[in-house]
């Protein structure tokens, strides 16, 4: 039986569990201290699903434009998440390359594409049981920093390789953007209310 | 159970979350950044290059005066198969860079014709640079559009612009010249070819070239351009030179241009024609052509053999040919521009060849650069034709002066034989002929630089090899210059007057006679007795220098002697007066006189062969007898007879005890020549007799007091005031000299001193002194009055126990010898007061002597011993008997309060001998210190003391120390004053009490 089932919602602020009532579009304080009561977390469903379009289209400029530029006395050569890739991948050097393509490409495309496929399953039927969809969710949790490794990448290099007229490494643009869609899914991830998972009826 | 809990209570709410600003805000973000990468979007074009190889996609950017102005998006083959496409993306400003007429090359290192390129290109990859055709903007936008460019295979010429100049070069022979090849200007590159066109007809190249603007203003129409392709090695008169024209061009070759130094030219307009020359030196050479005649071509070859202009490359042999008639070579020339005008009628051309002469070497560089054509213009209406001349003109030659020289033959004198003035040539010979007689002519030029000494007078001579002659003046080797030994030469000289003789003489000498006898000489006659040590051309100084010569010698009437003819220089003809004086100055002239030694020779030669001199003495005493001199032996008889001519004192002297001078020996007052000895002889007596002669000067000095004595050599003499070297003029070292001087006394006259003390001693006064006991008095012993010497000891005989001796007294002290004078022997004294008769060191024994009053004496009888110190002085005398002698003597102080008050007279031992009797002196101001009761005590050594307190040294003054000293004291009640030779007792040593008495003894007793 669930707090829905039971009608009932517990005060985040004093633990009071509150009986709730008809809510009619409208909010549900607390009787005891006043604060906004909710039986799931308040527009969870909507802050995730603002937030994963936002790092969708965020991504977007993160992979177009440059994340890293190297100037080198001769030439300037910017470098895109993916341009990169390739070129540590011409230079036969796959595993860095499958660990930047993975952390920095397949990873966030994964949040992204997970939460929404949550977000879809709580109102479409699927297959998947519950208990599988609760792990791929803190399974997105879990990776979600990791995806910050290009970020911390560029910035020890900027930081690092800083010769002058020799050569010289600069973040692009594309870092930026790249931070704010990792930073959109970890905080859509964070909205997402688990519970709600386990709302639809009928499923276990 | 849901009762049991508490009701929530409602609220209202928002329709919308604020979340969903964040995805909008997403969106309008990259919205805004497609939409910017698609305004953005740059210009596509297509360029057809011939390689893709430099070109990577994505990569390779394209840049424009080095900014990135886009990026070659993708190369791929083009239609034609043998092309490729570079697809290039153009960034959006640089957009108006795809037009028409735009030029895009592939930089990539190159090695251009002066430089290397693109070097940058080798770290940082090639890259595509585009270029427009224009910079103008107007014209630049005028330009249509196109995206589909054929791209260069090499960068253009950054310069070439429609400002340049174009224009066009006609040549027969292009050596290396193609399109694209630089043209400089001095070094600089200043242009290219743009096109070179041939046309097999003609034969003719038609270049075109493009000159920068920068270049532009030096191309006028007097711009030479040549041909600089390749390395120019040349060995030439000038040397080996090798010119290389900038390493670019040495590979590709290349045309220079130049402005003649001197020619202003107009500026040209594009399309000008220029003829380029195939070098340097050709684009030098002005268009006349010049032939010149040779018998051969002696080596000369077209484009090779210079013309030289005073050494500097003048022009060029452009052709050799032979003649017509194959008789002679044609040698065809051009000269530089610059030299053009140096052909003209007179002109000479000579061919430098290497030529072994007696004059040297000549052109000896020849043998390795080749024969060259030297130039020497000349005359005023230019030529152009000419036949080579054999002998370059000589120097000066041009405005010299012509002369014809006579002579009885040719000698080894030809044409070009020099004319030497002090071996500086001035001349040469031009011709030399036989005339109709049987004399030969000469033809000669005398410089223009050298034509005022033919004014001045000149005298010309044979001067040819070796000139070997002896005469009067010896040996004489005469070589003239190495040429005139060879090739024979004339000898100019001048001899003063302003004549010239144009006959040629057979050597100088002849010259200098006939010289002599055309200007008029002096003549003078010598009569000598012999012509011993002269010969015929024995020359006649004056001073040192040449004057004259002996011209020949002949007996006098009687045949008692020879008359000589001299020949005196007209120069120096002035110089014979009527008092001159000749004399033979042949051999060693060995003269001593007051001024020192001198030997003399008048000159070496003549010490050899002998020869007469003259001078002109301050006096005038001998005159000549009609013209006629006579010639003296030496100049020390010609000085003698004019001394005797003068009006001198004659006097005789007597020479006993000396050795006589010699005649001549000169006569010396104060150490001045004062006269000399004119004769040495016997008189009746036997004894040597002198005559005298006393220069009129000094005639004054000789009188009643004037002794004479013979002096020479160094006076050395070793006395108490130390060595003396009295040095006397060096002849007397030599030879003895007479001196005299004045006395005070007159001691007759006629007598000559052997030496200058017996002189003086005729002055002093001889006394007598008898010492009582022997005595060793040296002869010279010195007679000491005082400190000052008053004379010396002449002679010392000791007889009967008694000592004689004679002594000489000086005159000043002559008034101290009077009776009482007082005479004693002394010996060297050492005192604590000094070393006294030093003299004595030396002379042993000396004669002191103390003055008195009285009359005056001369013979005296000298003291037994020394007298006392204070002998005749005024004072107390008293007798000490004392034990002991104390080491007291003579002289010893006496003491009272430490102050002298006298001192020790004698000292010696009682007649009973139980005593020692002192003999004791007291100064007369002190004699009241002397009382009755005093007592006195022996001060001498020194006093020490031993008591409680230590050892007490004392001792009355340094003085007593050596000699002793005597103390006295007197008691407070002071007795009677001491009288003469009264006796005290004289203690060892003094009581303390003694030394505590002060008795005032002030007051008389």
């Amino acid at each position: 039986m669930t707090d829905i089932e039971m009608n009932a919602a517990l005060c985040l602020s004093c633990r009071q569990l509150i009986d709730m009532p008809d809510t009619d579009g409208g909010e549900i304080i607390c009787p005891v201290c006043g604060s906004p009561v909710h039986q799931r977390r308040k527009n969870s469903l909507q802050k995730t699903l603002a937030l994963t379009l936002t790092a969708l289209l965020l991504y977007i400029p993160a992979n177009v434009l440059p994340v890293m530029t190297i100037e080198t006395f001769a030439d300037t050569s910017a470098n895109t998440i993916l341009g990169g890739v390739g070129e540590l991948f011409n230079n036969k050097m796959y595993f860095i390359a499958a660990v930047v393509f993975v952390a920095s490409f397949v990873v966030p495309l994964f949040k992204i594409g997970s939460i929404l496929y949550l977000l879809t399953a709580l109102r479409v039927r699927d297959k998947l049981p519950n208990a599988a969809k609760t792990r791929l969710f803190h399974l997105i949790e879990l990776i979600g920093k990791w995806s910050m490794l290009d970020i911390y990448v560029i910035t020890i290099m900027a930081g690092l390789v800083n010769m002058g007229f020799l050569i010289q490494i600069k973040g692009g643009a594309g870092a930026t953007f790249f931070a704010a869609t990792v930073i959109a899914t970890m905080l859509a991830s964070k909205s997402f209310d688990t519970r709600l998972i386990w709302d639809k009826k009928g499923e276990k | 159970m849901n009762g049991d809990l508490p009701k929530g209570l409602k609220t209202k709410r928002g329709l919308f979350s604020p979340i969903w600003l964040t995805p909008l805000l997403a969106l309008f973000i990259t919205i805004w950044l497609l939409y910017n990468g698609y305004v953005n979007i740059g210009t596509e074009i297509i360029i057809q290059f011939d390689s893709g190889s430099e070109l990577v996609p994505e990569k390779t950017p394209v840049k424009y005066r080095g900014i990135t102005v886009g990026k070659v998006k993708d190369v791929r083959i083009a239609e034609s198969p043998d092309k490729v496409e570079a697809v290039v993306m153009l960034s959006k400003e640089a957009g108006i860079l795809a037009k028409e007429g735009m030029m895009f090359w592939i930089v990539k290192p190159r090695l251009g014709f002066n430089k290397i390129t693109g070097l940058e290109t080798l770290i940082s990859g090639s890259y595509i640079e585009v270029q427009p055709p224009t910079f103008n903007e107007n014209k630049l936008d005028e330009l249509a559009e196109k995206n589909y460019f054929i791209g260069l295979s090499e960068p253009p010429d950054t310069e070439i612009s429609e400002d340049a100049l174009t224009l066009r070069l006609q040549t027969d022979s292009n050596q290396y010249l193609i399109k694209g090849v630089p043209v400089f200007y001095k070094g600089m590159n200043a242009g290219q070819v743009t096109a070179v066109k041939f046309d097999p007809q003609s034969g003719i190249y038609d270049i075109g070239v493009s000159i920068n603007k920068d270049y532009k203003q030096y191309v006028t129409d007097a711009t030479a351009f040549w041909d600089v392709g390749g390395i120019d090695i040349r060995f030439d008169s000038a040397g080996f030179s090798m010119e290389s024209v900038p390493l670019g061009s040495l590979i590709s070759g290349g045309i220079s241009f130049d402005n003649p130094k001197d020619v202003q030219g107009a500026p040209v307009e594009s399309g000008h024609l220029f003829r380029l020359y195939g070098s340097e030196s050709r684009s030098r050479l002005s268009e006349n052509i010049i032939t010149v005649r040779m018998e051969n071509s002696g080596g000369i070859k077209a484009w090779r053999t210079p013309v030289m202009y005073m050494g500097i490359p003048a022009g060029l042999v452009t052709d050799v040919k032979p003649s017509g008639e194959h008789n002679e070579v044609i040698a065809q020339l051009q000269l530089n521009k610059e030299f053009a005008d140096l052909a003209k009628n007179r002109t000479k051309f000579v061919l430098i060849q290497p030529s072994f002469s007696i004059k040297g070497v000549e052109g000896l560089s020849t043998i390795l650069t080749g024969v060259y054509l030297e130039i020497y213009p000349d005359g005023d209406t230019p030529a152009s034709e000419f036949a080579l001349s054999s002998n370059p003109p000589v120097k000066g030659e041009k405005g010299g002066r012509l002369i014809t020289l006579t002579a009885p033959a040719k000698g080894s004198l030809d044409s070009m034989s020099g004319i030497f003035f002090r071996n500086i040539q001035i001349g040469h010979l031009t011709d030399v002929r036989l005339t109709g007689g049987s004399r030969v002519e000469m033809d000669a030029v005398i410089y223009a630089d050298y034509k005022s000494l033919l004014d001045k007078g000149l005298y010309f001579s044979r001067d040819e090899g070796l000139d070997l002659r002896l005469n009067a003046e010896g040996l004489t080797i005469d070589t003239q210059s190495l040429t005139a030994l060879i090739k024979g030469g004339i000898n100019a000289e001048h001899f003063g007057a302003s004549a010239t003789s144009l006959t040629l003489y057979d050597n100088s000498a002849d010259a200098q006679k006939a010289y002599y006898k055309n200007t008029g000489m002096k003549t003078v006659t010598l009569a000598a007795e012999t012509a011993e040590e002269l010969t015929k051309g024995d020359p006649l100084y004056f001073r040192g220098i040449k004057a004259g010569e002996i011209e020949d010698f002949t007996l006098n009437d009687t045949g008692s002697g020879i008359l000589a003819k001299v020949l005196v220089y007209p120069r120096y003809a002035k110089l014979i007066t009527p008092f001159s004086v000749f004399h033979k100055s042949g051999g060693i002239n060995f003269e001593a006189d007051a001024a020192g030694l001198r030997i003399q020779t008048p000159a070496l030669k003549t010490a050899i062969g002998g020869g007469i001199a003259f001078f002109n003495p301050e006096e005038q005493g001998i005159s000549c007898d009609n013209g006629t001199y006579t010639l003296f032996e030496s100049r020390n008889d010609a000085e003698k007879s004019l001394l005797l001519a003068k009006k001198g004192m004659v006097l005789t002297l007597i020479a006993e005890g000396s050795v006589p001078p010699d005649e001549n020996s000169d006569i010396y007052y104060k150490n001045m020549n004062a006269g000399m000895v004119t004769k040495v002889k016997l008189n009746k007596d036997g004894k040597p007799e002198l005559t005298l002669l006393i220069k009129p000067e000094f005639t004054g000095f000789v009188g009643e007091k004037t002794r004479f004595w013979l002096e020479g050599g160094m006076e050395f003499r070793a006395d108490v005031s130390g060595v003396t070297v009295k040095s006397k003029p060096v002849k007397t070292y030599i030879e003895d000299a007479i001196y005299f001087d004045n006395f005070k006394k007159a001691a007759g006259t006629g007598i000559l001193y052997p030496d200058p003390d017996s002189a003086k001693e005729a002055d002093m006064t001889k006394i007598r002194i008898t010492f009582p006991y022997p005595v060793e008095i040296r002869n010279g012993a010195p007679l000491t009055n005082g400190t000052a010497k008053a004379g010396y000891a002449v002679n010392s005989v000791v007889k009967d126990g008694k000592t004689i001796v004679e002594a000489l007294v000086f005159d000043q002290f002559e008034s101290e010898l009077t009776e009482n004078s007082i005479f004693w022997a002394e010996n060297l004294k050492i005192s604590a007061n000094g070393i006294e008769n030093i003299d004595s060191v030396i002379f042993g024994t000396i004669i002191a002597m103390k003055s008195g009053n009285g009359r005056p004496e001369t013979h005296f009888t000298a003291l037994a011993e020394e007298p006392s110190p204070y002998e005749g002085r005024k004072g107390l005398r008293i007798t000490l008997l004392s034990s002991a002698r104390h080491s007291l003597e003579a002289g010893s102080p006496v003491y009272y309060r430490q102050i002298e008050a006298g001192g020790v007279e004698k000292v010696k031992l009682s007649e009973d001998g139980r005593n020692v009797e002192i003999s004791v002196f007291v100064d007369e101001k002190y004699r009241k210190l002397v009382r009755g009761n005093s007592v006195f005590w022996n001060s001498g050594g020194i006093g020490t003391k031993i008591n409680l307190f230590g050892v007490k040294v004392k001792t009355e003054s340094m003085k007593t120390l050596i000699t002793g000293g005597i103390s006295f004291a007197t008691p407070d009640d002071a007795g009677t004053q001491a009288r003469d030779k009264e006796t005290y007792v004289l203690y060892a040593d003094p009581k303390s009490s003694w030394l505590k008495w002060s008795p005032d003894l002030s007051g008389e007793p």
